[in-house]
């Protein structure tokens, strides 16, 4: 186990939110470490912090005190320019609420991330196609998502987090929005492609569920990581 | 995809709202080519109608509501213009060299008071009268030789070859016009120069006087013979300053309708931006979130507005269409002699499109494009992840 590489290291992280004058330490000193190709589930209460952590793992956060290594990279001294590059390059994100473009198609919507890098458009479609067509929606290429249901939408969404072959996957509650049948069918997806690709996957929810699929489960609570108590 | 397919998508997505906000900077657009041409060719016309053209300098007076404008109640008595008011019954002048003098004279013991001579050059008087025809006779040939309306013709009795003294001078009637029931039965044509002569005007500002008609029972009337010896000529001065009131004034007219309009499209893009952006709040922060380029956002934002913009330059030519059936339609409305005003428009649509709906198309871009910079800088500065977890 030790000599598998690591991925993310965070040493006590420290993160607080201002509200009204007031300082709200969100996070007291998150340790943790994950190691690559691993699915790595953040369970927790309710405002225990768990999207905190997840956005500043994602690089879309910052933080107040302690360090971060992103691999070989730590991420204290990136620019916010730098930290675009990276989260464009090495994150792959799936929203609660999937946040997909209303305006694209869905194979739009996965080719999304390529084309801001941009990808030629051939290598687009073909990259989309395949990924649409591993997540079961090859028959759903041009649809909008207001004519997808939530479950098809999840699909796209985890499509695209993909499509850029990213070191890290950040989920939050990816099953949130989803009926029993269906969170079971995407954690099914997203865990074969997860091994698949031997991606990363860090990803937060309140289903204990989920923890079935996870390779290890934390807990989140009064602002510090408990280890495997599920 | 690329930025282009997603500009594109996103614009049909809003479209009813950006079809609204295009029809919208449109009518200001069209309004404002209407106003501002309309003013610019105004303003051409007063000073195509005040400049000297050949030797003479004259004032243009026409009896249409279009020209009311124009100051001929510096000149004309109040009681002259009740009467235009109640009697409809205008002509008009083209812009050429002519002059005209209302007379006091006698002819072979005929009467010829309060008649008036106009003066035009030879070569023109048939294009200039081309509303009129000639009855007896021939246009003005030299300057020996004049041409008499209708009335003198049935009322005095004079016709062609007959001798008509004008302050002491002989001159032949060369030709007699039909019968038009308007101030022409009343004139006496002759050749501009000789006019000029033999009234002692060339040094004078010389006056295109358009009367109206008159009934025969109050011909002799004093108080209308009253009335027409009140006509003065204008000096240079007088009618330079005129001019420059009504430039002036056209001018100020037309920049703040010109503001006025502008600032309304503006108002109007920036506001369909500002919602368009603000629907997209957690869209861009999305976009943010997985490593999106500023400069992509940008162009998200701005190819909007490029697309609004672009289409709305529609305007352009719907409004200097619009603009040319307007001007032809009021020319007919007024009852302008169809070779007049229509000319000295004409030359000013054609001479001012290029520069001017230049101007106007970067007023337009630069406005829209500035104004879109707000909700840009606005959403650029929002936290991308209180952006991402807000609805
Ligand atoms: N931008 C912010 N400003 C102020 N306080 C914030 C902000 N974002 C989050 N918080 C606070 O930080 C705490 C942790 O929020 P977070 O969203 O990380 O919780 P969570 O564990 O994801 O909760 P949930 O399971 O409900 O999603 C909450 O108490 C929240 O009120
Ligand atoms: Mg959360």
């Amino acid at each position: 186990m030790t000599k598998e590489e690591i991925i993310v290291t965070i040493n006590d992280l420290w993160k607080s939110y201002k509200l009204d004058k007031i300082h709200h330490d969100v996070l007291k000193g998150v340790n943790l470490e994950v190691q690559k190709g691993k699915f790595v589930l953040i369970m927790g209460p309710s405002g225990s912090g768990k999207t905190t952590l997840l956005n500043i793992i994602g690089l879309i956060d910052a933080y107040d005190k302690g360090s971060y290594h992103l691999g070989s990279i730590d991420t204290t001294s990136l620019t916010p320019k730098e930290m675009r590059r990276i989260r464009l390059e090495k994150i792959g994100f799936i929203f609660q609420t999937f946040n997909l473009v209303a305006s694209l198609t869905a194979q739009q919507n996965v080719e999304l991330p390529l084309s801001l890098k941009k990808v030629p458009q051939d290598e687009q479609h073909t990259r989309s196609e395949e990924l649409l067509k591993l997540v079961g929606l090859y028959h759903r290429l041009k649809n909008k998502p207001r004519q997808l249901s939530s479950g098809e939408q999840n699909r796209v969404a985890i499509a695209r987090s993909l499509i850029i072959e990213p070191t890290i996957i950040v989920a939050d509650e990816p099953t949130g929005n989803l009926d029993r049948k269906n969170t079971e069918t995407i954690m099914e997806l997203l865990t074969k492609v997860q091994k698949q690709k031997n991606v990363t996957l860090i990803c937060t929810s309140h289903n204990i569920k989920l923890s079935e699929y996870a390779d290890i489960t934390y807990k989140l609570e009064d602002g510090i990581i408990k280890e495997g108590s599920y | 995809m690329n930025m282009r397919h997603y500009i594109r998508a996103n614009f049909k997505d809003k479209r009813f709202r950006n079809i609204l906000c295009i029809l919208g900077i449109m009518v200001g657009l069209i309004l404002f080519i209407v106003v501002n041409f309309f003013s610019l060719s105004y303003e051409s016309l007063i000073i195509k109608a005040f400049s000297p053209i050949q030797n003479y300098n004259q004032i243009v007076q026409r009896g249409t509501s279009f020209s009311r404008m124009l100051p001929y109640y510096s000149y004309i008595n109040e009681s002259v213009y009740d009467e235009m008011e109640l009697n409809p019954d205008f002509a008009s002048a083209d812009i050429y060299p002519t002059a005209l003098k209302r007379i006091t004279d006698y002819s072979e013991d005929k009467y010829l008071d309060k008649n008036i001579v106009f003066g035009i050059p030879n070569g023109k008087m048939g294009s200039f009268f081309s509303s009129l025809s000639i009855a007896e006779g021939t246009w003005v040939q030299n300057e020996t030789q004049v041409v008499i309306g209708y009335d003198l013709n049935h009322q005095y009795g004079f016709t062609v070859g007959d001798l008509l003294v004008l302050e002491g001078k002989n001159y032949t009637i060369s030709g007699v016009l039909e019968e038009e029931t308007s101030l022409f039965d009343w004139f006496i044509f002759m050749d501009l120069h000789e006019f000029q002569i033999q009234y002692s005007m060339e040094d004078q500002l010389t006056s295109i006087f358009i009367t109206y008609e008159r009934s025969s029972e109050s011909y002799f009337e004093s108080e209308v013979e009253s009335t027409y010896l009140d006509l003065e000529f204008l000096t240079i001065d007088e009618m330079n300053k005129i001019t420059g009131n009504l430039l002036s004034r056209t001018e100020k007219t037309s920049i703040v309708f010109m503001l006025l309009t502008f600032f309304c499209s503006t108002l109007f893009t920036t506001s369909i931006v500002f919602l368009n952006v603000h629907d997209r709040k957690k869209e861009i922060a999305t976009l943010r979130s997985i490593g999106a380029p500023q400069k992509d956002i940008f162009k998200l934002i701005y190819g909007e507005v490029f697309i609004i913009a672009i289409i709305a330059l529609l305007a352009v030519p719907v409004g200097i269409l619009l603009y040319t059936y307007l001007t032809f339609k009021t020319m007919n409305i007024t009852g302008y002699l169809a070779m007049t005003l229509p000319q000295a428009f004409r030359l000013t649509i054609i001479k001012i499109t290029w520069e001017n709906s230049l101007l106007l198309i970067s007023m337009h871009f630069g406005s829209s494009f500035i104004m879109a910079g707000i909700p840009y800088y606005l959403v650029m500065k929002n936290d991308i992840q209180s952006e991402i977890r807000g609805g």
